[in-house]
C-alpha cells in the first residue's frame, strides 16, 4: 500500500465534498466564512484521525455485530473531548461553530471512513487515509467559505476586498451555500472532465 | 490475531470495556478544562459589563454580585469610593426575526444609556446580525460622489439616527422612527431594530419603573 | 443529392406559429406598461429596462457562444423578454450592477444551467428576480414614488408601496389605511412600486392583445385573480378593519404581472387546461398567504416560483386520457 497515494487519494479523487458528497449538512451550514470553514474542516480532520487510528487498532477486538454502537461510542468520544477542548482553549472559534461540532459524530463521512477503510487497513493507512480525507473536507469547506465570504461580504480572511453596498446577502444565507456549491461541483467536474 | 466472535459474551465486554474506558477518558478530560472554561465565561460577562458601563474609560471599579428577578439579571457597578456608577441589565426579547434576542444595556443612575453588547441573537447574517453595531453607529456625514457612480453603485448610505448611546430611554422614545419614535430601524431589519429596542425599553423598566415609549408600544409591541 | 420523397409523420400542416412570433407578441404586449413607466417613473425606468434587456441579451450570447459552445439563440428573442420581465420586477432607482448581476442569475443559473430554454424548471427572469432581492434587501425594497417625467435617477424619493400599507394594516397598524391610494389612481398606476407593477389597466390590454392573438389561454391568469379576489375577499368579508378591500389585492402590487406575463411562461407552467387552473389556484393561494402572514410584502415571486416547482408534478395529475381509453 502506497501511503501517500492514500493521502492523495481522499484529497482529489475521493474527496468527501465534491466526489462523495458525504457531510452535505455541515459543509453547508458552517461556510458562512473562510475562517469557519477551515475551523470545522480541521475539527473533523482531528476526529477523523484519532477515530481511524484507534477503529483501525480495535478492529480484531470488536465483534462484528456491535461494530457500529463501538464505532459511535468512539467517535462520539473524541468529538466530546473536542469540543471540551476547543470551549476551554478557543473559545471565539467555539462560539461560530457551536451547534455543529457535537454534530460532527453523525458526519457520514467519519462513520463511513471507519466502515469503509478503517476497519479493513492496518493502522498506517488508516492514518492516512484520516489525514487524505480531512485535508480534502478542509479544502473544499475552505474554498466554500471563501467564495460565500467574498461574494457575500466582501471580505477574505477578515481583509476588505468589495465596498460594503456590493455585498450579495443571498451568499451569506442557506440558498447562496446550495448555489455556490452547486457551481464549484460544476467547475470541479469540468476541470477534471478537460484532463480525462 | 483473529477476529473476535460475535457471540453476546463478546460483545457485551468489548462494548462495556469500549464505553468504560472512553467515560474515564472523558471524565479527566472535563476534569481538566472545566476551570478554564469557567474562567472564560466570568471573563466573558466581566469583559461585557466593563464595556457597556466604562466604555472607553479606564477606571477602577467593583461589580456587585448579580441579583435577577423576573428574567432580568441586574450588575450594578460602583467606583473605588463606593459610588453606583451604573447598573448593567440583561435583557431578552423573545420576538427577534430568528429567536430570542438577548442583550447587555448598561444605563448611568439617571438612566442615560451608557452602552450595550448584543450578547445571543439568531438574526440574519448582514442584516439583523449588524444589530452589535448599528445603535451605536453615530450619524456620519453623506459622502460626495458623482452621478455616473451613483447610478452604476448606488446612493451612498444616507445618515440616519441610530445611535442609542447617550439617550434616556426616560425622556427618548426608544421606538423605530417608523413608529413615530426617535430611533432609525436597521435597513431590512426593522423586526429585529423593534425586538432591540423592546429589551432596551424592558431593561430599562426593570430598573426606574417607566419609559417613555410606554404610551405608543403598548399597542405595537404586542405582534 | 436532392432528396425525392418526403417520408415524415403527421403533423403536415404548419400554422406558421413559432417561439420567435409568441416572443414577439410578448413584447408588443409589454410595451404599453414601459411607455406608462416612464411616464410614472421617468428616465430611470428605460435605463433600467435597457441594461437588463442588454446584458441578458450578453449573457445568453457569450454563454451559448464559449461555454456551451453551441449556435447562437439569441433570434428566438426569449432572452429579450427574460431582459424585459426582470426590469419589470425592479424598482427603477437600482444601481446598474445589480441589474447585471441579476441578469447573470436569470440566463446563466435560471436557464443555461438548465441546458437552454425549454429545459429550465423555473421562470428565469423570478430567479433573477428573487436572487436580488434575498441579496440586496434595502435596494430592492425602496420603491421610488411617481414623480413624472421630472424624477431624476439618483435621488428619487422613496416611499411606502401599497402592498407595505396594506401589511402594515393587516399587522394592527390600521392609522396606514389614510396613506393607501385611491382605487382610481391604483387601477391606473399612479402609484410607487417596480416598474411593470405600475398600472393594472395598461397590464390588462397587454392580457387582451396575449389573447386575441392566441399567444396564452386565459386559464393561468383569470384562476390567479379569481383565488386571490375570494380569498381576500373572504378575509375583507370577515375583518374589514385589518384587512382591506380585495380590488387593492388585484390592482397593487406585482399580481396583474406576474399572472399575465410570468405565470404563463410556458415551459414553466403545466401543459393542460385542467392543470393550468390548479396551478394558477395554488399561485392565488401562496400570494395572499405570503402577502398577509409573510414577512415581504409581496408574495407574487416566491408563489410563482414554488408552483414551477410542483408544475412536473400538476402534469402528471392532470394527463389528458388517450384517445379510445376506457372511461373510468
Amino acid at each position: 500500500m502506497n501511503y501517500f497515494k492514500t493521502i492523495i487519494n481522499g484529497i482529489v479523487k475521493e474527496n468527501p465534498t465534491f466526489v462523495l458528497l458525504l457531510g452535505m449538512c455541515p459543509t453547508l451550514a458552517t461556510t458562512t466564512s473562510a475562517v469557519n470553514g477551515l475551523g470545522m474542516g480541521v475539527a473533523t480532520m482531528f476526529v477523523l484521525i484519532c477515530s481511524n487510528t484507534f477503529i483501525s487498532l480495535l478492529k480484531n477486538i470488536i465483534p462484528d455485530g456491535v461494530r457500529i454502537p463501538c464505532y459511535i461510542v468512539v467517535i462520539a468520544s473524541f468529538v466530546t473531548l473536542l469540543q471540551m477542548l476547543m470551549q476551554a482553549y478557543v473559545p471565539d472559534l467555539y462560539k461560530t461553530l457551536g451547534i455543529f461540532i457535537p454534530l460532527i459524530v453523525v458526519n457520514c463521512i467519519i462513520l463511513g471512513r471507519a466502515e469503509a477503510f478503517a476497519a479493513k487497513n492496518n493502522v498506517l493507512a488508516s492514518i492516512c487515509d484520516g489525514i487524505g480525507i480531512g485535508i480534502g473536507f478542509t479544502l473544499a469547506l475552505t474554498l466554500l467559505g471563501f467564495v460565500r465570504e467574498l461574494l457575500g461580504n466582501g471580505v477574505v480572511f477578515g481583509y476588505r476586498i468589495l465596498p460594503e453596498s456590493m455585498n450579495m446577502l443571498v451568499f451569506v444565507l442557506a440558498p447562496g451555500a446550495f448555489i455556490s456549491l452547486g457551481l464549484l461541483m460544476a467547475i470541479v467536474n469540468s476541470v477534471k472532465n478537460r484532463k480525462a | 490475531m483473529k477476529k473476535l466472535e460475535s457471540n453476546i459474551v463478546n460483545m457485551a465486554i468489548v462494548l462495556t470495556v469500549i464505553a468504560v474506558v472512553a467515560g474515564g477518558l472523558l471524565a479527566w478530560v472535563n476534569n481538566v478544562t472545566s476551570g478554564p472554561i469557567e474562567q472564560i465565561n466570568n471573563q466573558a460577562i466581566e469583559n461585557g459589563i466593563k464595556s457597556v458601563i466604562l466604555g472607553d474609560r479606564d477606571i477602577e471599579f467593583r461589580v456587585e454580585e448579580p441579583t435577577e428577578s423576573d428574567g432580568f439579571i441586574f450588575h450594578n457597578v460602583y467606583d473605588m469610593s463606593d459610588n453606583l456608577i451604573g447598573t448593567a441589565v440583561e435583557s431578552t426579547d423573545k420576538n427577534g426575526f430568528g429567536g430570542a434576542l438577548k442583550i447587555m444595556v448598561g444605563f448611568d443612575p439617571e438612566g442615560v444609556i451608557l452602552g450595550y453588547e448584543v450578547l445571543e441573537h439568531s438574526e440574519t447574517p448582514g442584516l439583523g446580525a449588524q444589530a452589535n453595531g448599528w445603535f451605536r453607529q453615530k450619524s456620519g456625514e453623506v459622502k460626495e460622489q458623482s452621478t455616473v457612480t451613483t447610478v452604476l453603485l448606488g446612493a451612498p448610505g444616507k445618515p440616519g439616527n441610530h445611535n442609542i448611546i447617550g439617550m434616556n430611554p426616560g425622556d427618548d422614545m426608544m421606538i423605530v422612527s417608523k413608529d413615530g419614535g426617535d430611533v432609525d430601524a436597521i435597513t431590512a431589519s426593522t423586526i429585529t431594530s423593534k425586538a432591540f429596542l423592546r429589551a432596551v425599553n424592558a431593561a430599562y423598566k426593570a430598573v426606574f419603573g417607566y419609559t417613555a415609549a410606554d404610551a405608543v408600544s403598548g399597542a405595537s409591541s404586542q405582534n | 443529392m436532392a432528396q425525392k420523397l418526403h417520408i415524415t409523420t403527421s403533423p403536415h400542416v404548419h400554422c406558421g406559429d413559432t417561439i420567435e412570433r409568441n416572443m414577439r407578441w410578448v413584447i408588443w404586449a409589454l410595451m404599453p406598461v414601459l411607455i406608462a413607466s416612464f411616464f410614472v417613473f421617468g428616465v430611470g425606468a428605460l435605463i433600467v429596462t435597457a441594461t437588463s434587456v442588454l446584458s441578458c441579451l450578453f449573457f445568453e450570447w457569450s454563454i451559448t457562444k464559449f461555454i456551451l459552445k453551441r449556435p447562437s439563440t439569441l433570434g428566438d428573442l426569449s432572452a429579450v423578454i427574460t431582459g424585459f420581465l426582470l426590469a419589470f420586477n425592479l424598482p427603477s432607482n437600482i444601481p446598474l450592477y445589480m441589474i447585471v448581476v441579476g441578469a447573470l442569475v436569470a440566463i446563466g443559473i435560471g436557464k443555461m444551467a438548465f441546458g437552454g430554454l425549454g429545459n429550465n424548471p423555473f421562470n428565469p427572469a423570478l430567479v433573477g428576480r428573487v436572487f436580488l432581492l434575498i441579496s440586496f434587501p434595502a435596494k430592492m425594497t425602496s420603491w421610488p414614488v411617481p414623480a413624472g417625467l421630472a424624477t431624476s435617477y439618483i435621488d428619487a424619493e422613496t416611499g411606502a408601496t401599497p402592498l407595505n400599507l396594506i401589511g402594515q394594516i393587516a399587522g394592527g397598524n390600521t392609522a396606514a389605511a389614510d396613506q393607501l391610494p385611491s382605487l382610481g389612481n391604483l387601477f391606473i398606476g399612479n402609484v410607487g412600486g417596480c416598474i411593470g407593477e405600475v398600472s393594472a389597466l395598461l397590464l390588462l390590454v397587454g392580457f387582451v392583445v396575449l389573447l386575441c392573438t392566441k399567444v396564452i389561454t386565459w386559464h393561468i391568469p383569470v384562476s390567479i385573480l379569481a383565488t386571490v379576489g375570494v380569498l381576500t375577499g373572504l378575509m375583507w368579508f370577515i375583518n374589514p378593519v385589518l384587512y382591506v378591500n380585495p380590488l387593492y389585492h388585484l390592482c397593487s402590487g406585482g399580481l396583474m404581472l406576474g399572472a399575465i406575463f410570468m405565470a404563463t411562461d410556458y415551459v414553466t407552467s403545466p401543459m393542460t387546461h385542467k392543470g393550468m387552473v390548479w396551478y394558477g389556484i395554488g399561485i392565488g393561494f401562496l400570494t395572499v398567504i405570503i402577502r398577509y402572514f409573510g414577512s415581504y410584502p409581496e408574495g407574487m415571486s416566491f408563489a410563482i416560483l414554488l408552483m414551477n416547482a410542483v408544475t412536473p408534478l400538476i402534469n402528471n395529475w392532470c394527463k389528458p386520457k388517450r384517445f379510445g381509453e376506457a372511461v373510468k
